[in-house]
């Protein structure tokens, strides 16, 4: 729970410094995109050698892959009919809403990727995923008690390892098992998706 | 030699996570940095407004997604468009 609380303040102080950065003229924007970029790549393939090392047992992966991918597909066009409905609402860029949403929850990811096209977008892609998270840590104890599956939804790509303690501690194995593969065909397919989407 | 695989399993695994963990506070600090520096910019050239319409936006873009796929999730996993379970 601390590290979640870690994220944001981190988060927080890199605010002050961009506005005390701005303050004295020292234009950052540039440079702090530039940098983003081969971080973005290094860790895309630390968290890919992540998944291999997490994985244990095949068998137990294969009895839960039905109700996985029934969760993932309900989460990825759930996210999408969201990112089409805010465009709509806000009168905005329709690919841009829909990249933003379609980030599911990793906001590492789609921020910077989104950043090195436009700045708002990527800021907005950042906090808006970061939120989700901040939003299954708070709503999911709530709701798990009457909809345990239904509700690692709201996790999005997060379940395989950052909102994992959550549901891991507030439902059963089974559950938390369900949680992982959901979160892991959805951080296989959002490197793929945004891209594909926004270029 | 099972010993040793594990072993070395192991310490991979430890240093992968050590060094996910520490990209996501550098990534996460940059972003920060790009978001506060962002946010003066966009402030000074179009002003305060634009902070309040930017906040108002991310509310939506971190609601609609997280209702929708709760909803759907719903009638697909419990509901399972006609089927009650």
């Amino acid at each position: 729970m601390m590290e979640r609380f870690s994220v944001i303040i981190v988060f927080v102080i890199g605010i002050g410094v961009g506005i005390v950065l701005y303050s004295n003229g020292i234009a950052v924007d540039m440079v702090t995109s530039k940098l983003i970029e081969p971080l973005l790549y290094a860790f895309i393939a630390t968290v890919a050698a992540a998944i291999v090392f997490e994985i244990r047992s095949t068998k137990e992966i294969v009895s839960n892959i039905g109700l996985s991918l029934r969760l993932t597909v309900s989460t990825a066009v759930g996210s999408m009919v969201g990112g089409i409905l805010t465009a709509l609402i806000l009168h905005r860029d329709l690919v841009g809403c829909l990249a933003i949403a379609l980030g599911m929850g990793w906001y590492t990811f789609t921020g910077s990727y989104l950043a090195a096209f436009d700045s708002y977008l990527g800021l907005q892609g950042f906090t808006a995923n970061m939120l989700r998270e901040v939003a299954t840590i708070v709503v999911y104890p709530v709701l798990s008690k009457r909809c345990p599956i239904e509700s690692i939804s709201i996790g999005g790509a997060t379940t395989m390892d950052t909102t994992m303690p959550i549901i891991a501690k507030f439902t059963n194995a089974r559950v938390a098992l369900v949680a992982f593969i959901h979160g892991l065909i959805l951080t296989l397919i959002i490197p793929v998706i945004i891209p594909a989407l926004y270029n | 030699m099972g010993m040793l695989i594990r072993f070395k399993r192991m310490n991979v695994g430890r240093l992968i996570n050590k060094l996910t963990t520490t990209m996501v506070y550098i990534i996460v600090m940059l972003m920060g940095i790009l978001a506060g520096y962002t946010i003066m910019l966009r402030s000074s050239t179009a002003g305060i407004q634009t902070v309040f319409t930017f906040f108002a936006e991310v509310f939506l873009l971190t609601l609609m997604p997280v209702v929708m796929s709760f909803s759907l999730s719903l009638l697909i996993i419990r509901i399972r468009i006609g089927r009650v379970r």
